[in-house]
């Protein structure tokens, strides 16, 4: 008996000590720190969100190395089309993701990813394109992080409005702009619109609100074109030299949606043959290396600083606090699930400021 | 009489039995459930893996395959990928399709696992791990390609003409392979390699380069960083510089249909895909049958030339 009760107590510490060892394995395991993080953009090649999705990377990188997680981040586009992002995202998931990070090809069409990710217990971020408030709010845990796509057409408007208007000028009229933006001098501006895609609500935004600002102030506009561009610069050099080979030296004022569009204006005037006194006055959004430099240089005149870096933190603190199931007070969150960055303007000045 | 055709009558009848029987465990084996194959290799959203992961994805429609293609980073790592390995076979994976780590204990991590393992990315030759099989280019014959580009850039000889060579990551056995054949040919025809650039993850390319003496032709022995060379290059940056490099992302071949880059030397990573599963397909239908080495072409598409028949099916596997 005695020796039974020996055996007995020998065979409940070998267990504890399993038990135990079990436990320490686990605490030590390299998997239970491992946070995947499916990032997918709406396309492959887009300058602005390429560089928002490097920030992005970088952002998680060095939260990795201040903490005990490993972060894996796997970035995939859906090729510009909704059921193409669909499929890529059902793959995410069925891969093995903790959280997705998503530029949606279509807003209006992220039902089957909320679908997807809320039967899978996914947080989503969305970013770059606002889906709409309904589809948003279907479940507790998706959110929104970007620019106010309103505010950056707003200080397009305003930045072009100033370089249009003389300043301290009293006069109304024709003797009103500047000549050498107005350079036909019959006091109207004529402009062309270079816009980012068709139905796409930051793409409209920003197109009636640069031209809106611009009307507001009391500038009188004469529409020459409007143009689809696909944000692309390719697009909108090969749109620009066509219009430019029809109108010649008439236009005065390209509002183009993006950098990417404003540089390809400003390539199409380049290659066209006409003297830089014929160039219209150019303004972009976005704020890439590429746009910031060409500001500097005045190739441009200006563009509205879309904050990529503070998107892209916003968006890694968001995903991480989501995942580790922290409260989310210390985000300014709007209706609970936006969050919105400030843009800003920036003019010659300001550029070369920013170049040092 | 009665007696045979009752014989005949119950032979015919337990044939046709035997045959219904076969038949019947046949169908139930096709509708069993779908097998599933992990595919791991690194930085899978990448654009270079374009054409692989249609090749991937055709060969699992075509052979009933669930691909689960794992969701990774660059510089994937061994704990990583076994970590990855070990959460699939968890989940009830069949099969690995993967592009093995770098490191010293790559076999004895690999053998720890009882699926059927198939290696996508060349070392220092067919089944480098020997019990593995391996469906790749060879990466030799690719850095020897890229030497010829630059030889017949220059007629033959390439005596008085300075080469530097951005070879991405020196640890990859794929890069060492290529560079041996590339520093192959480009002695033999006389060249003079003056510096080799092994980029880290977080330099400037275009920084290091310029740092670098003046030199005639550039030769890149890796997709990513030819990419970022390609940029340099657009943008003048890399001091006149001739570039040439092995690639397999649709930007690449941009780069050399915009004339950015002289000579590009890629791989039909559609056919390693496609191929890959294939052969994974097989050897779960047939567990006693042993997985096949196969060699990937290589391809080195002259710029007039990409648009034509040849490379339409690799061109549009790449845009996916």
């Amino acid at each position: 008996m005695k020796k039974l009760n020996v055996r007995l107590v020998q065979m409940l510490i070998f267990s504890i000590f399993l038990v135990s060892a079990a436990g320490c394995g686990q605490e030590k395991s390299h998997s239970s720190k491992t946070i995947r993080v499916g990032v997918v953009k709406y396309i492959e090649q887009d300058d602005y969100i390429n560089a928002l999705t490097d920030c992005l990377r970088d952002n998680f990188a060095k939260k990795e190395k201040t903490s005990q997680m490993h972060i894996v981040v796997t970035v995939k586009n859906g090729g510009g089309k909704q059921a193409i992002q669909d499929r890529v995202v059902e793959e995410m998931i069925d891969a093995g993701c903790d959280i997705l990070c998503v530029d949606l090809v279509d807003r209006t069409a992220p039902t089957k990813i909320i679908n997807m990710a809320r039967r899978n217990d996914i947080p989503v971020v969305f970013f770059n394109r606002e889906l709409v408030r309904e589809d948003l709010m279907q479940w507790e845990k998706l959110y929104y992080v970007g620019g106010d796509a309103a505010v950056s057409g707003v200080m397009q408007g305003e930045m072009a409005a100033d370089h249009i208007v003389l300043k301290n000028s009293k006069k109304k009229g024709k003797g009103k702009y500047d000549p050498k933006v107005d350079r036909n001098r019959d006091g109207r501006i004529q402009y062309v619109v270079l816009e980012g895609e068709t139905g796409h609500q930051d793409a409209i935004l920003r197109t009636d609100e640069a031209v809106g600002t611009l009307t507001a102030k009391g500038i009188k506009l004469d529409k020459v074109s409007y143009e689809i561009a696909d944000w692309s610069k390719d697009q909108a050099r090969n749109k620009m030299t066509q219009l430019i080979a029809q109108k010649k030296n008439e236009i005065e004022l390209v509002l183009a949606n993006n950098d990417a569009m404003a540089l390809g204006a400003r390539e199409a005037y380049e290659k066209s043959g006409l003297s830089k006194e014929d160039y219209p006055q150019i303004y972009g959004i976005d704020g890439l290396k590429e746009g910031l430099a060409a500001v500097a240089s005045g190739k441009i005149q200006g563009t509205v600083y879309n904050d990529k870096e503070g998107q892209a933190g916003a968006i890694a603190q968001l995903a991480l606090a989501l995942i580790e199931k922290r409260e989310l007070r210390d985000f300014s969150l709007k209706d609970g699930r936006y969050l919105f960055l400030p843009y800003q303007k920036v003019d010659r000045e300001e550029a070369v400021k920013r170049e040092h | 009489m009665e007696k045979w055709s009752r014989t005949i009558f119950f032979v015919v009848e337990l044939i046709l039995g035997i045959f219904t029987m076969t038949m019947a465990v046949r169908i139930s084996a096709d509708e069993g459930p779908q097998k599933k194959v992990a595919v791991i290799v690194e930085d899978s959203g990448n654009s270079k893996w374009n054409s692989y992961i249609k090749g991937l994805k055709d060969a699992a429609k075509a052979n009933n395959l669930h691909l689960v293609i794992c969701n990774t980073d660059n510089g994937l790592d061994l704990e990583e990928e076994k970590e990855l390995m070990e959460e699939q076979r968890n989940k009830g994976v069949n099969g690995f399709i993967l592009q093995p780590a770098v490191g010293k204990e790559t076999e004895s991590v690999l053998s720890g696992f009882h699926e059927p393992i198939l290696l996508n990315a060349s070392t220092t030759g067919r089944n480098f791990y020997g019990r593995y099989a391996l469906v790749a280019p060879d990466n030799y014959r690719m850095g020897a390609a890229l030497g010829q580009c630059i030889v017949k850039d220059y007629n033959g000889n390439l005596r008085d003409k300075s080469i530097g060579v951005v070879r991405g990551r020196k640890e990859d056995p794929a890069v060492e392979q290529r560079w041996k054949g590339l520093s192959d040919v480009v002695e033999k025809a006389g060249g003079k390699i003056c510096w080799i650039l092994d980029q880290r993850q977080d330099t400037a390319i275009a920084e290091e380069i310029r740092s670098r003496s003046t030199v005639s032709a550039l030769a890149v022995l890796e997709t990513d960083t030819l990419e970022d060379v390609a940029d340099a290059a657009a943008a003048h940056d890399v001091h006149g510089a001739i570039v040439y490099g092995i690639g397999h992302s649709i930007k690449s071949v941009y780069a050399l249909e915009r004339e950015i880059i002289a000579g590009l030397v890629t791989a039909d990573l559609y056919d390693m895909g496609y191929y890959s599963v294939q052969e994974m397909a097989q050897k779960l239908s047939f567990p006693g049958r042993e997985l096949k080495d196969r060699s990937i072409d290589v391809l080195v598409p002259d710029k007039g030339e990409l648009f034509t028949e040849k490379y339409q099916k690799f061109l549009s596997a790449m845009e996916r």
